[in-house]
C-alpha cells in the first residue's frame, strides 16, 4: 500500500490586488481561480489518491459568491469524483458562523460528496486501508494554541500511514506565537509521516526528512516577496512509511521586481523574451537626458502597453518617480526655434531653480515631447 | 474690414463715382488727373472726418455749389455689412448717417450725427481721440499711425517710415492694442501656434475655465483622489483593526511574561518550601532523636531515683524496725519501770527508795536533754530536705518559662526573616524600577537634548541665511546706488515731453530731396540728410530726407535745407531745448540716452529695491526665528548634565529591554512606574516596621532568656548544692526524720513519766507511788501502743520497701530494654542530615515552614490569575485580525503609495502642461509689447527676399518707428536708402500691418519708384497679401498689376476707373 498525495494550500481566491490598475487586478483575481484547474490537473496526472488543501483557501471567511460558486463550481466540473478532496479553514477564512463553510451554507451544498470540509477539532478520515488522516481547522484570524499538537498522538503498536493537515506558522517565522504556532516537532511527536500546513507563499520544508512538516505555498504569488511561490507539493509515501516530498509548479504568473539605473539597462529589459508571463514591478531611476527620457518613455509605454497595443509584460506595476529629465542643456534642443519658445525654456529653466522646480522640469518635458510632435 | 462699395459725389474734381470692390486684390486704374487720389481720400474723409469739419472745405467741389458726399459699405471682422454715409458741409454743417445690413440688400438706421465719427472710430480702433478728448489734437483730419499704414496718401509714399504709434492722440490707445492684439498672433509661428495650441487642449483636458483642477467624475484626477482616498480609508480601518491586534498581543505578551516570571517565582518558592520542609523534617527528626534518647536517658535517671528511694525505703523500714525494736525495748523498759512503779509503790515507804529515786531523776533529766539535742538534728535534716524539695521545684517551673519565651522568640525571628525577605525583594525591585524611570527620562531627556542640538543648528542655518540676505540685499543697494535716477513722476514727464518731440520732429518731415550736380571736377561735397551720417561725393549725388539736408562743398559754402512750416519748426525747436534743458542732464547723470531707458532703469531699480527689501525682511524674519531657536538652546548644558546623570545611572542596565517596557507600557509608562514606587515604599515600609516590631520583641524576650537562664542556673546550682548537702534522697530522708521523730518523742515520754514517777516519789507519798505506778503503767500503755504503732509502721515501710524493689525491678528491666545507643546513633546521623541541609541558624521552624507554604500559596493564587488574564486575552486574540490583517497591511500601504504617486504624477502633469501653456503665453505676450520686434522679423523677412538679401534685419522700436536697416555688415538710416528702396520698404511694412490686422488697405501708386524685377517680386507678394486682406491699388499702369505670374487672376478685381468716374466739367 503506498499512497500519493497533492498538498496546497494558500489559494487565497478573492484576494484583492490594490496596487494594480482594475483591469491587472482582475487578472490576478482570476489567476487564482484558474491554478485550481491546473492543481486538479497535477492529481490526475500523478493519480494522487487525495487533494489535501491546507488553509486559506478564500482570503476571507466571506468572500464574495463569485468565489465560492466559482471554485465549487470548477470542482464539481474538473475534479475526479474518486478522489476525496480536503478543504481546510485556515485563518484568512477560519471557520466561523456564517462563513462560506456553513454547512447550510450555498457553497457547501454545492460541493459534492467527495468533498470534505474540516469542521471538526478531532477530524479523522481514511485515506485509503492503512492510512490516516488528521486534521483540526482554524476558527480565528488569530489564535496563541498549537492545533498539531493537539491533533491525537500516534498509539503504541499503530503502523498505519498517519497524516496531519492543519494550518498555522511553523516557530521560525515572525508572530508565530499568535498565529496558529506549530511546534517544529509537532509531527515527531503526534506521529505523522507527513505534516500537511499552510500559511506561508513559498515551498518549504522542514526536517526531519522521514516525517516532514510541508508547506507548499501558494499556487499563485499573491505579492513581490512571496519566495519561492506558485508551486504544489507531491507527496508520495510507501508501504514501509518512507515520504518522498516533490515540487510540482503549476504558476502562470512570475512575480519579479527589477529596478533599472540607466537607459542601457531599460533596453535590455525590454529585449527579454520572458516578459509575458511576468508580474514586474519595475522602478526605474535615472536622471535622463531629453532625447534618452524621451526613449525611456517610450520604451516604458511598450512594456505596459496601451489600449491598441499588447503589452510586453504581462502586467507590470511601473514606479518612475526617480526618473528625471536632466534638463541641463535642454535648450540646445530647441535651437532653431523661434525666440518665443526660447524665452518661455530660458523661463521654465529659471523656475527650475526655485520652488517650483518639479513642475517647471515637467513642463519642459511638455515642451520637448511637444516640440518633436510638432517637428 | 473690407470695402464693398464706394460712391462720390462732388468731392473736388469728381462729381460722381460709384466703385465696387472685390475680396481680395482690387486695381482700379486710369489716367494722371481723372481723381485716383480723391477716391482716396474720398474714403479717409468717410471714415475719419467729422461731417462739420472745416477740413472738409478742401474737399468742395471745383464748380458748383454742393457739398461733398461719400457713401461707403463695408464688411467688419464679422463679415456684417455696414454703410456710412456723409454730407460735408464744413461751416454749413452736414449730416452723418450709418445703416447697417446683413445682405446688403436691405439696409437699417443704426445712429446718425456725431454719433456716427465715435461709432466708427471703436470700430476702427485705428488710434483716434474721442471726440472729447482732443483738446490740443490737431484739428481735422485725424493723424493716426494706422489709418496713414492703410490710407496713405500718394504725396508721401515713405513718410509711414518716419511715423510711429507716438503719434495716435487716443489716451486709450486702442490703435496700439489692436497691433499688439493682432502681433501676438504673429509671434505664432505656425510651429509656435501649433505647440501653444497642444499645450491649450492639454490644459483644457486637466483645468476648468476658471484655472481649477477638473474634479469631474470621469477626470483621471478624481479617479485617482478617489483611489487614494479609498485605499486611505481602507489602510485606516485595517490599521485599527492592526491597533486592537498590537494591543492584545502586547498585553497577551505582558501577560506571559508575567505569568512565566510567576512560574518561575513559584518553582523557586516551591524549591524554597521543599528545603524547608526537608531542614524542617531534618529538624524534626533530630529532635524526635533527641527526645528519644530523652526519655531513655530519663528513664535511666528515673531507675537510679527509684533505686535510691528504694534504699531510702529499705533504710526507712530498717530505721523503722530499729524504732520498733526501740518501742519494744521501751516497752520492756515501761513494763520494767512498771514493775519498778510497782516496786517503788511498795518500798515507797522505805528511805533508800528516796535517795535511790532522786539519783534515777537526775539520770532521767539527762537522758531527757539528750532526747532533746536530738529531735533539734532531726528538725534541721527535715528542713534541708525540704529546701532541696523546694529548689528542684523553682527549676522545674523556670524551665517551662524557658520553653514558652523560646517558643516566641522563634515565631518572633520567623517574621524577622520574613521581613528581611520582603525587604531585598523590594530592594531588587526598585532598582529595577529606578533603571526604568531612568531609562524613561534619560530617553525623553535625549530626546529633548537632540530636539534642542537641532534646533541650535537650525539656528545657525537660520543666521547664515540671514547675513547672506542682507549682504545679498546690501550688494543690490549698492548695485542700484551709483545710478542717479529720478522719481517716476519726472520719468513720466519726460516721456511725455519726448513724446511731444519726437511728434513735432515727425511734423516738420516735408519730403526734401537735393540733387547735386558737380560742374566741376575734384569738388568734393559732405551731404548730411535728417542729422544723419555724413556722405561725402565726389560725384552727381540725389539726397532725400524728411527735415532737414546739409551741404558742405569743400570750404566754399555751407547750405542747410529745413523742411516744415516755421511753425512748427520753431514748436520742435523749443521743445528740443525743453528736452536739452530738462531731459539731457537727467539722462547725462544716469548715463542712459532714452527716456524709455530710463523708465526702464526706474523699473528695474525699484524692483532691485523691492528685491533688497524683501531680502532684508526675509533676514529680519530669520534671525527673529534664529533668536527665538537659540533662547532656547541656552537650556542645551542643563539638559546634557541631565542626560550624562541620566546615563550614569543607566550603567550596566539591559537598554534594550527597559526600551522595550516603556514602549509596551506606553505614554503612561512613567505615572505607572512611580505608582509602583510608592506601592513598593509603602511594601517596604510595612516590611521594616514588621522587623523592627519583630527585632523590637526579640530584644525583649533576649533580656527575659537571659534573666530567665540566670535564674535557672542559680536555681539548679542551689538545687545541686542543697542535693549534695543533703545525704540521701530526700523524700527517704524525710521519712525517716519523721519516724526518728516519732521514735524520739516515744522515748521522751518514757523519760518524763520515769522522772515524774520519780518526782512522785521524790513528794514521797504511797498515792505518788501509785500515781507513779498509774504513770508507768500509763507510759507502758503508750509504749505498748507505741510499739503496736511502730510494728505498724514498721510493718507498712517493709511492705513499701517491697513494692518500690518490686517496681525498681520492672524499672530496671524496662530501662535496660531501651536502645540508648541506638538514639544516640539516631541523634548523631539525623545531625549530620541536617549539616548537609546547611544547617540554618536559626534552625528552622514549623514557623519557616508555614511560611514558606504561605509564599507557595500566594505565588500560586497570583499565577492563577494571571493565567486566568491570559486565557482571557488569548480569548480577545480570536475575535482580532491578527497576522491576517498584517499580512494585509503591507500590499495596501504599498497601493496607496503607488496611488498617491500616481495622483502626484497627474497633478504634476497638469500642473506641467499649465505652467508651459502660461508661460507660452507670457514670452509670446512679452514679445508682442515690443511691436518692432514682432514686426520686424516678418517685414524684414520680405524686405531681405525683395532686395535679395541686400538688407537684413529691421530695427524697429517698440511703437513700431523704423529705426535702422542692416546692410553691408552696419545700420543704416532709412534715409540713406534711396526713394524707391524706402517706397518699397514702406508699403512691405504697410501690408504686414494690414495683413495682421486683417483690415483693407489702398496703395496710391506706391511703387512708381521700383524697377520691373522689384516689381515683378511685388505682384507676387501683393497676390499673397490679397489673399488675406483686401487690397485696392490705384494707379495708372494697369499692367504694373494684372499681370500675375500665377496666371490667376480670378482674385483681382480690375476697376477702370475713366468708366466709373464722371469729372466735373471744367
Amino acid at each position: 500500500m503506498a499512497l500519493t498525495l497533492v498538498h496546497t494550500a494558500d489559494w487565497h481566491l478573492g484576494m484583492r490586488f490594490r496596487g494594480f490598475s482594475d483591469d491587472q487586478e482582475l487578472e490576478l483575481m482570476r489567476a487564482r481561480l484558474d491554478v485550481v484547474e491546473q492543481i486538479f490537473g497535477v492529481a490526475d496526472r500523478y493519480e494522487a489518491d487525495a487533494v489535501l488543501c491546507a488553509g486559506d483557501l478564500f482570503d476571507e471567511p466571506r468572500p464574495d459568491l463569485k468565489w465560492s460558486d466559482g471554485l465549487a463550481g470548477l470542482i464539481a466540473r474538473r475534479a475526479s469524483p474518486h478522489r476525496p478532496i480536503f478543504l481546510l479553514p485556515g485563518n484568512h477564512d477560519p471557520l466561523l458562523p456564517d462563513s462560506v463553510w456553513d454547512p447550510a451554507g450555498s457553497f457547501r451544498r454545492k460541493l459534492p460528496a467527495h468533498v470534505h470540509v474540516v469542521d471538526r477539532d478531532d477530524f479523522t478520515f481514511q485515506l485509503k486501508e492503512g492510512a490516516e488522516l488528521h486534521a483540526a481547522p482554524c476558527r480565528s484570524s488569530a489564535q496563541s494554541k498549537d492545533i498539531a499538537l493537539a491533533l491525537s498522538a500516534r498509539a503504541p503498536g499503530d503502523e498505519r500511514i498517519r497524516v496531519g493537515l492543519v494550518h498555522g506558522s511553523t516557530f521560525e517565522m515572525d508572530d508565530y506565537q499568535t498565529n496558529f504556532p506549530i511546534s517544529p516537532d509537532a509531527a515527531v511527536k503526534r506521529g505523522f509521516d507527513y505534516l500537511a500546513i499552510g500559511d506561508t507563499h513559498g515551498f518549504r520544508i522542514f526536517p526531519p526528512t522521514d516525517k516532514p512538516t510541508v508547506y507548499p505555498g501558494a499556487p499563485e504569488a499573491t505579492t513581490f516577496g512571496d519566495k519561492d511561490p506558485g508551486h504544489v507539493a507531491l507527496v508520495f509515501i510507501t508501504q514501509r512509511r518512507r515520504v518522498r516530498v516533490e515540487k510540482e509548479r503549476v504558476a502562470k504568473w512570475r512575480w519579479e521586481s527589477i529596478r533599472v539605473e540607466s537607459l542601457e539597462a531599460l533596453r535590455t529589459l525590454a529585449a527579454r523574451s520572458d516578459l509575458s508571463q511576468r508580474v514586474l514591478e519595475l522602478t526605474v531611476a535615472a536622471s535622463l537626458p531629453a532625447a534618452e527620457y524621451e526613449e525611456a518613455e517610450r520604451i516604458l509605454g511598450e512594456l505596459a502597453g496601451s489600449e491598441a497595443v499588447r503589452p510586453k509584460v504581462g502586467i507590470m506595476r511601473c514606479d518612475r518617480s526617480r526618473l528625471e529629465l536632466d534638463t541641463r542643456n535642454i535648450d540646445q534642443l530647441f535651437a532653431d526655434m523661434s525666440e518665443t519658445v526660447l524665452e518661455t525654456v530660458r523661463r521654465l529653466q529659471d523656475l527650475e531653480r526655485g520652488p517650483q522646480a518639479e513642475v517647471a522640469r515637467r513642463a519642459l518635458y511638455h515642451l520637448y515631447t511637444l516640440v518633436r510632435k510638432v517637428a | 474690414m473690407r470695402f464693398v462699395r464706394l460712391v462720390v459725389d462732388h468731392f473736388r474734381g469728381i462729381e460722381h463715382a460709384e466703385v465696387e470692390l472685390g475680396p481680395g486684390l482690387n486695381i482700379l486704374y486710369g489716367p494722371n488727373d481723372l481723381g485716383k487720389s480723391s477716391l482716396a481720400a474720398a474714403i479717409r474723409a468717410v471714415l475719419l472726418l467729422p461731417h462739420g469739419s472745416s477740413e472738409a472745405d478742401r474737399f468742395v467741389p471745383w464748380r458748383g455749389d454742393f457739398s461733398p458726399e461719400v457713401k461707403l459699405t463695408f464688411a467688419d471682422a464679422d463679415d456684417r455689412l455696414w454703410r456710412v454715409t456723409k454730407s460735408f458741409g464744413g461751416s454749413r454743417g452736414g449730416s452723418s448717417f450709418l445703416e447697417s445690413s446683413k445682405d446688403g440688400r436691405d439696409f437699417l438706421d443704426e445712429i446718425k450725427g456725431r454719433e456716427v465719427d465715435e461709432r466708427l472710430r471703436t470700430m476702427l480702433e485705428w488710434g483716434a481721440a474721442p471726440a472729447g478728448a482732443r483738446a490740443g489734437a490737431p484739428r481735422g483730419l485725424p493723424q493716426t499711425f494706422l489709418s496713414h499704414v492703410l490710407l496713405a496718401e500718394q504725396t508721401d509714399v515713405a513718410a509711414i517710415l518716419k511715423e510711429s504709434l507716438e503719434m495716435d492722440s487716443d489716451p486709450g490707445e486702442s490703435g496700439r492694442l489692436r497691433l499688439t492684439r493682432a502681433l501676438q498672433g504673429l509671434a505664432r509661428d505656425p510651429r509656435f501656434k501649433k505647440l501653444l495650441d497642444q499645450a491649450e487642449a492639454e490644459c483644457d483636458q486637466h483645468f476648468s475655465p476658471t484655472g481649477k483642477l477638473k474634479r469631474g467624475k470621469s477626470s483621471p484626477m478624481t479617479k485617482a483622489a478617489e483611489r487614494v482616498t479609498r485605499l486611505r480609508d481602507d489602510l485606516d480601518a485595517l490599521n485599527e483593526q492592526l491597533r486592537a491586534t498590537e494591543e492584545v498581543e502586547s498585553r497577551r505578551r505582558v501577560l506571559r511574561d508575567s505569568v512565566g516570571d510567576l512560574a518561575e517565582r513559584r518553582h523557586e518558592a516551591d524549591e524554597r518550601l521543599s528545603k524547608v520542609r526537608r531542614l524542617a523534617a531534618a529538624q524534626h527528626a533530630l529532635d524526635e532523636a533527641r527526645e528519644a534518647l530523652r526519655r531513655i536517658e530519663e528513664e535511666r535517671a528515673r531507675v537510679e531515683a527509684k533505686e535510691q528511694a528504694v534504699a531510702a525505703l529499705v533504710a526507712a523500714a530498717a530505721a523503722q524496725d530499729a524504732s520498733l525494736t526501740e518501742a519494744r525495748n521501751a516497752e520492756d523498759a515501761a513494763r520494767s519501770a512498771c514493775a519498778a512503779a510497782k516496786e517503788a509503790h511498795a518500798e515507797a515507804t522505805s528511805e533508800k527508795a528516796a535517795s535511790q529515786r532522786a539519783l534515777k531523776v537526775a539520770r532521767l533529766e539527762q537522758a531527757l536533754a539528750v532526747t532533746e539535742v536530738r529531735r533539734g538534728d532531726l528538725l534541721a535534716r527535715q528542713k534541708a530536705a525540704e529546701h532541696v524539695r523546694g529548689c528542684a521545684a523553682a527549676v522545674t517551673r523556670l524551665q517551662t518559662q524557658n520553653g514558652e519565651i523560646e517558643g516566641r522568640a522563634v515565631a518572633a525571628r520567623t517574621r524577622l526573616s520574613g521581613a528581611d525577605r520582603a525587604l531585598v525583594d523590594a530592594r531588587a525591585h526598585r532598582e529595577q524600577l529606578q533603571s526604568l524611570l531612568s531609562y524613561g527620562r534619560w530617553s525623553e531627556a535625549a530626546e529633548a537634548l537632540r530636539a534642542l542640538l537641532l534646533a541650535r543648528q537650525e539656528a545657525a542655518e537660520l543666521k547664515a541665511k540671514a547675513q547672506a540676505a542682507s549682504q545679498e540685499a546690501t550688494q543690490l543697494r549698492t548695485a542700484v546706488a551709483p545710478r542717479p535716477l529720478p522719481e517716476a513722476g519726472t520719468i513720466k514727464a519726460l516721456q511725455e515731453l519726448h513724446v511731444k518731440l519726437e511728434r513735432a520732429e515727425a511734423a516738420l518731415g516735408g519730403g526734401l530731396s537735393a540733387t547735386i550736380s558737380l560742374k566741376k571736377s575734384g569738388v568734393e561735397v559732405e551731404v548730411r540728410a535728417d542729422g544723419g551720417e555724413t556722405l561725402r561725393a565726389g560725384a552727381d549725388l540725389t539726397v532725400d530726407a524728411t527735415r532737414a539736408i546739409e551741404l558742405s562743398i569743400e570750404d566754399l559754402a555751407e547750405v542747410r535745407v529745413v523742411a516744415g512750416d516755421a511753425e512748427n519748426r520753431r514748436r520742435a525747436e523749443a521743445l528740443r531745448q525743453r528736452w536739452n534743458a530738462e531731459a539731457q542732464p537727467v539722462l547725462t547723470l544716469a548715463g542712459l540716452d532714452s527716456a524709455a531707458a530710463l523708465a526702464e532703469a526706474r523699473a528695474q531699480a525699484d524692483g532691485t529695491l523691492r528685491q533688497a527689501e524683501q531680502l532684508d525682511k526675509d533676514a529680519r524674519h530669520d534671525l527673529e526665528k534664529a533668536a527665538e531657536l537659540e533662547s532656547r538652546s541656552a537650556e542645551i548644558p542643563k539638559h546634557e548634565v541631565r542626560v550624562r546623570e541620566l546615563e550614569a545611572a543607566l550603567e550596566g542596565c539591559d537598554r534594550q529591554a527597559l526600551a522595550t517596557i516603556v514602549k509596551t507600557v506606553g505614554p503612561g509608562w512613567e505615572s505607572q512606574t512611580e505608582k509602583a514606587v510608592k506601592d513598593l515604599d509603602r511594601a517596604e515600609s510595612n516590611a521594616r516596621a514588621d522587623r523592627e516590631a519583630a527585632s523590637g520583641e526579640l530584644a525583649g524576650l533576649g533580656g527575659q532568656i537571659i534573666q530567665i537562664t540566670t535564674s535557672l542556673a542559680a536555681a539548679r546550682e542551689e538545687s545541686e548544692r542543697a542535693r549534695a548537702a543533703l545525704e540521701g534522697d530526700p523524700e527517704v530522708l524525710l521519712a525517716t526524720v519523721v519516724a526518728d521523730m516519732t521514735a524520739l518523742d516515744v522515748e521522751a515520754g518514757g523519760i518524763k513519766a520515769e522522772l515524774l514517777a520519780l518526782q512522785g516519789a521524790a513528794s514521797g507519798a504511797v498515792s505518788v507511788a501509785k500515781s507513779r505506778m498509774d504513770a508507768a503503767e500509763q507510759a507502758l500503755s503508750i509504749a505498748v501502743d507505741a510499739t503496736k504503732a511502730s510494728d505498724a509502721a514498721a510493718t507498712e515501710r517493709r511492705s513499701k520497701r517491697d513494692q518500690a524493689r518490686g517496681e525498681l525491678e520492672a524499672q530496671k528491666k524496662h530501662a535496660e530494654s531501651l536502645p540508648q545507643r541506638q538514639a544516640e546513633e539516631d541523634v548523631r546521623v539525623q545531625q549530620e542530615a541536617l549539616a548537609a541541609l546547611g544547617s540554618p541558624d536559626p534552625p528552622t521552624t514549623e514557623a519557616d515552614v508555614q511560611a514558606a507554604e504561605k509564599a507557595v500559596s500566594t505565588l500560586e493564587a497570583e499565577l492563577t490569575e494571571r493565567k486566568g488574564d491570559l486565557n482571557q486575552v488569548e480569548g480577545e486574540l480570536l475575535r482580532v485580525g491578527g497576522k491576517v490583517a498584517r499580512d494585509r497591511q503591507v500590499p495596501l500601504q504599498a497601493a496607496l503609495d503607488e496611488a498617491a504617486d500616481r495622483q502626484r504624477t497627474l497633478e504634476l502633469d497638469a500642473e506641467g502642461w499649465k505652467l508651459l501653456r502660461d508661460t507660452l503665453k507670457d514670452c509670446e505676450a512679452s514679445g508682442a509689447q515690443h511691436l518692432g520686434r514682432a514686426l520686424g522679423g516678418d517685414v524684414a523677412r520680405r524686405f531681405g527676399e525683395l532686395t535679395q538679401g541686400r538688407y537684413g534685419d529691421l530695427d524697429m522700436n517698440p511703437h513700431l518707428r523704423v529705426q535702422h536697416v542692416a546692410a553691408g555688415g552696419g545700420q543704416r538710416a532709412v534715409d540713406a536708402l534711396s526713394v524707391g528702396t524706402r517706397d518699397q520698404l514702406a508699403t512691405l511694412l504697410r501690408l504686414a500691418i494690414a495683413e495682421r490686422i486683417g483690415s483693407a488697405i489702398i496703395l496710391d501708386d506706391q511703387l512708381v519708384q521700383s524697377d520691373p524685377a522689384r516689381l515683378e517680386w511685388f505682384r507676387t507678394a501683393l497676390h499673397q497679401a490679397a489673399a488675406l486682406v483686401q487690397v485696392i491699388v490705384l494707379t495708372c499702369r494697369r499692367d504694373d498689376y494684372v499681370s500675375s505670374p500665377t496666371g490667376d487672376s480670378a482674385t483681382i478685381t480690375r476697376v477702370n476707373l475713366a468708366e466709373k468716374i464722371r469729372r466735373a466739367e471744367c
